[in-house]
């Protein structure tokens, strides 16, 4: 019965302004957003294959930690390189100053060094709200039966300092090896940390 | 780059105290010690003291849903040694729908400095800090190399005396120090919710809870703080995307006043959530099941009810000394009320399941079963006027054919005085319906039996005891007189669910026209949040036509001019909610505050949770709000 529920709710959400969440374990529910070219893009195109939802700011200090580092880009590079679809969501409000256009976006990303298979522009946050999307950054791994098996930060260290990332440990890094050796996830959530989503 | 690193250099002077505040963009930062000098063996307490600019914020150490706690990372002489920060009570910081937790304008988060007992000269006492410091728009990490030069010798307070005094009225304070407090949490669904027993003194009357742990709560959610019979009841919502299991109510209890005499307005806890425990669980349905109980019987005497309870007592009065008869017929009227609490509570967990937005009152709703309502009040009202008899449908020798029908008459009188009941959501009745629908189904059941047992004992125990009923007057002429009174009330019934069918069908102008008479204005989401955002006071009576109680504080309390001037005075804002007709809108307004019935009378004070009314609303009651705020 939780199922149908679930459902239910997830289609309320996209019809009111109220913001839900998901939970790992739960079915990712599905979306439709437009990439940096106006391609639309589906989660539900996706399954069968690991897809990771990355929230983005590039005017966020701890986004810029694992970009700067190239600690994004790198793990990007190395999961896409193993069939992982990695899509790169921002939900920045068009009102606010920190938003970007697509075409900023794209030069951003290429100066980065940032390999997703798509950037996707959530403007009226409705999509950063489904997930529950709190902070930049803000990381989902779904499965290819297109359950969610990680939610939470990127790493364990807080910080906007890049010299911690070599002494923190990667949750996402370590959930994809297990989702992709077929393993159960053994840390499927964790805090997110960052700036706010800037909704 | 926005990383800023200023640092400050430091010139140790012997025999003065010396630091120098460190500027960043946005803030201010410095060491400040209570004291001029250093006595040797005995701790000092050294705060960092950040003055924010104006709309920006940091942290506390758990800093809500982004955000990031300032951190200090001390060199000191030998010997010396830094404790954790004491961090005082923080506030909450709404960004659009999520929540932060943390300080605006100045905070000192002061440490306490252990001295060796061979301190001697001066101590330079350095310390790196790094922060987050963020507007609604953004934010930005900042450190500081901050150091503060202390001689070791006797001196006196400092020009920081007095801040760092009134510090400490900010910093929580373990319960335990202020008396005796009694607290238990049980598990819910969507909230943990928190009892608590103030010591006596503590003349708090709203809680806010601020987790230590994060991942844990809901931190924008609504904190539902209300008076519980002794104590108070605070609705934690829970994570939605929880992190770890939350087991523990370990935090801060911030009140909207000083606990004591000049102590703070914090108090740290740390209560076990008890629902792992059977006898915790049992005792928490056990609570819920008397509150059910004490509904069920104080529904006998809502307006609603009373005209069917009063054919109910006819029927004994009628029913003639068959001992036998009288108990069969009170045990089926029992089990009518029972069993339809119970069908409602299935049809009303099966409406949940489906996710449909449905309330208490719900069917009442509905303008066809209304209708229907009004048409089944009206049979009964002509017949007990003597317009018609039922006795004389059915031939007299019919007998045995007839005391079937008695048993169904009883048992149906029973199911249709649950169905009048459903509108008057009497006091307690509300929390303890809203406990079940946030319970599992079982204990949903159980709460709605026992408000069926409640409703239902009061005729039981006179079918079986008649001769209880000597106070109930003796057969005779008067019976005709009676019955034709007591059609007055089920007349007024039917003319009532009259008018709530016009109103749902549209017959007669409706609400929203009334409102734009009464000065009251109709109840959105985005009117409440313009109204919080502007800094104004809200008040909202969330009602419905065919809620007779609702109708009752309409007329004698919140319709009367007083009233309304003692609000308008204060500059607060009369939003109605009228749930006559489904209204999604409403029914996740009645949610957040815990509700799923109307009457709720509720004050949204800007930056504050809202505070409920009773049920009961009084002109006191309201007033008691108004000035405490």
């Amino acid at each position: 019965m939780r199922r149908p529920i679930h459902a239910l709710i997830l289609s309320l959400a996209f019809a009111a302004p109220a913001a839900l969440a998901v939970t790992a374990g739960e079915p990712a529910p599905d979306f439709a957003l437009t990439d940096l070219a106006g391609k639309p893009v589906t989660l539900s195109n996706h399954r069968g294959s690991t897809v990771v939802l990355e929230w983005v700011n590039p005017e966020c200090p701890y986004v810029r930690k694992h970009y700067d580092s190239a600690n994004m880009p790198n793990l990007q590079k190395e999961f896409g390189g193993r069939k992982v679809v990695w899509l790169t969501v921002n939900s920045t409000n068009a009102n606010h100053p920190e938003f970007k256009t697509p075409a900023q976006m794209a030069s951003w990303m290429k100066q980065k060094g940032g390999a997703p298979a798509a950037t996707l522009l959530d403007s009226d946050g409705k999509v950063g709200k489904l997930y529950g999307a709190r902070t930049t950054p803000h990381m989902y791994i779904v499965d290819p039966n297109g359950k969610l098996v990680y939610v939470g930060a990127i790493d364990d260290k807080r910080s906007t300092n890049p010299e911690d990332i070599k002494t923190s440990k990667n949750h996402v890094r370590v959930a994809l090896g297990e989702v992709l050796a077929g393993k159960p996830v053994s840390v499927a959530s964790t805090t997110p940390y960052g700036c706010t989503v800037k909704y | 780059m926005l990383r800023r690193m200023i640092c400050a250099l430091v010139v140790a002077c012997a025999g003065a105290s010396y630091g120098a505040p460190v500027r960043t963009e946005h803030v201010e930062a410095e060491l400040v010690a209570a004291r001029t000098a250093i006595e040797a063996g005995q701790p000092i307490l050294v705060a960092l003291r950040l003055k924010m600019i104006p709309h920006w914020h940091t942290y506390w150490r758990n800093p809500g849903d982004s955000g990031q706690p300032t951190a200090i990372r001390w060199q000191l002489p030998d010997g010396y040694r830094a404790g954790p920060i004491l961090w005082p009570h923080p506030r909450r910081l709404p960004a659009a729908h999520l929540m932060n937790f943390g300080y605006e304008d100045e905070v000192m988060l002061p440490v306490e400095i252990a001295v060796p007992a061979g301190a001697s000269g001066s101590a330079v006492l350095r310390a790196q800090a790094n922060w987050l410091v963020c507007n609604e728009e953004r934010c930005i990490p900042e450190e500081a190399e901050l150091a503060l030069t202390l001689p070791v010798g006797p001196g006196e307070p400092s020009v920081w005396a007095t801040a760092l005094e009134r510090t400490r009225t900010t910093l929580p304070v373990k319960a335990e120090a202020l008396g005796d407090w009694q607290f238990s949490a049980a598990n819910g669904p969507a909230h943990v919710e928190l009892s608590l027993i103030p010591p006596a003194g503590v003349a708090a009357t709203s809680f806010t809870y601020f987790p230590f742990d994060e991942g844990k709560i809901h931190n924008a959610g609504v904190q539902p703080f209300e008076r519980d019979g002794k104590g108070f009841t605070l609705r934690i919502p829970k994570a939605q995307e929880p992190v770890g299991a939350f087991t523990r109510v370990s935090g801060l209890l911030v009140a909207d006043r000083a606990l004591g005499d000049g102590t703070s307005r914090a108090v740290e806890i740390d209560v076990p959530i008890t629902r792992a425990a059977p006898a915790a669980v049992a005792s928490a349905l056990a609570v819920a099941m008397l509150f059910a109980f004490a509904g069920g019987l104080i529904l006998n005497l809502m307006p609603c009810v009373l005209p069917v309870l009063s054919i109910k007592v006819l029927g004994f009065a009628g029913g003639g000394g068959d001992r036998g008869a009288m108990r069969l017929h009170g045990t089926l009227y029992a089990l009518g009320v029972v069993a339809s609490f119970l069908g409602f509570a299935v049809v009303l967990l099966a409406l949940k399941a489906g996710g449909a937005e449905i309330g208490w009152g719900f069917q009442l709703q509905s303008p066809a079963f209304v209708a229907l309502l009004a048409i089944l009040f009206l049979a009964l009202a002509l017949n007990l006027s003597g317009a018609y008899e039922f006795g004389s449908l059915v031939p007299a020798r019919m007998a045995a054919a007839r005391s079937g029908h008695a048993r169904t008459d009883a048992l149906l009188t029973g199911v249709l005085a649950v169905a009048i009941a459903s509108p008057c959501t009497a006091p307690f009745m509300g929390a303890a319906l809203g406990y079940a629908l946030a319970a599992s189904a079982l204990e949903a059941l159980a709460v709605f039996a026992a408000l069926g047992i409640g409703m239902a004992l009061p005729y039981l125990t006179l079918a079986w005891h008649p001769q209880w009923m000597r106070w109930v007057p003796k057969p005779g002429p008067w019976m005709v007189r009676f019955k034709q009174v007591l059609a007055v009330p089920l007349y007024a019934t039917v003319l009532w669910l009259g008018w709530v069918f016009t109103i749902q069908t549209g017959v007669l102008p409706d609400a929203a026209a009334a409102h734009a008479r009464s000065g009251w204005e109709p109840y959105s989401d985005v009117r409440l949040a313009a109204l919080a955002k502007e800094g104004k006071p809200a008040f909202v009576d969330f009602t419905a036509a065919w809620c007779v109680t609702c109708q009752v504080s309409k007329q004698l309390v919140l319709g009367r001019p007083e009233v309304e001037r003692d609000l308008r005075s204060r500059g607060v804002t009369l939003l109605r909610a009228d749930w006559t007709r489904r209204d999604a809108e409403i029914t996740r307004a009645l949610a957040a505050l815990g509700r799923n019935g109307v009457p709720v009378y509720a004050f949204y004070l800007p930056g504050r949770e809202p505070q409920l009314l009773p049920e009961v609303l009084t002109r006191a009651a309201i007033l008691a709000v108004l000035e405490r705020n």
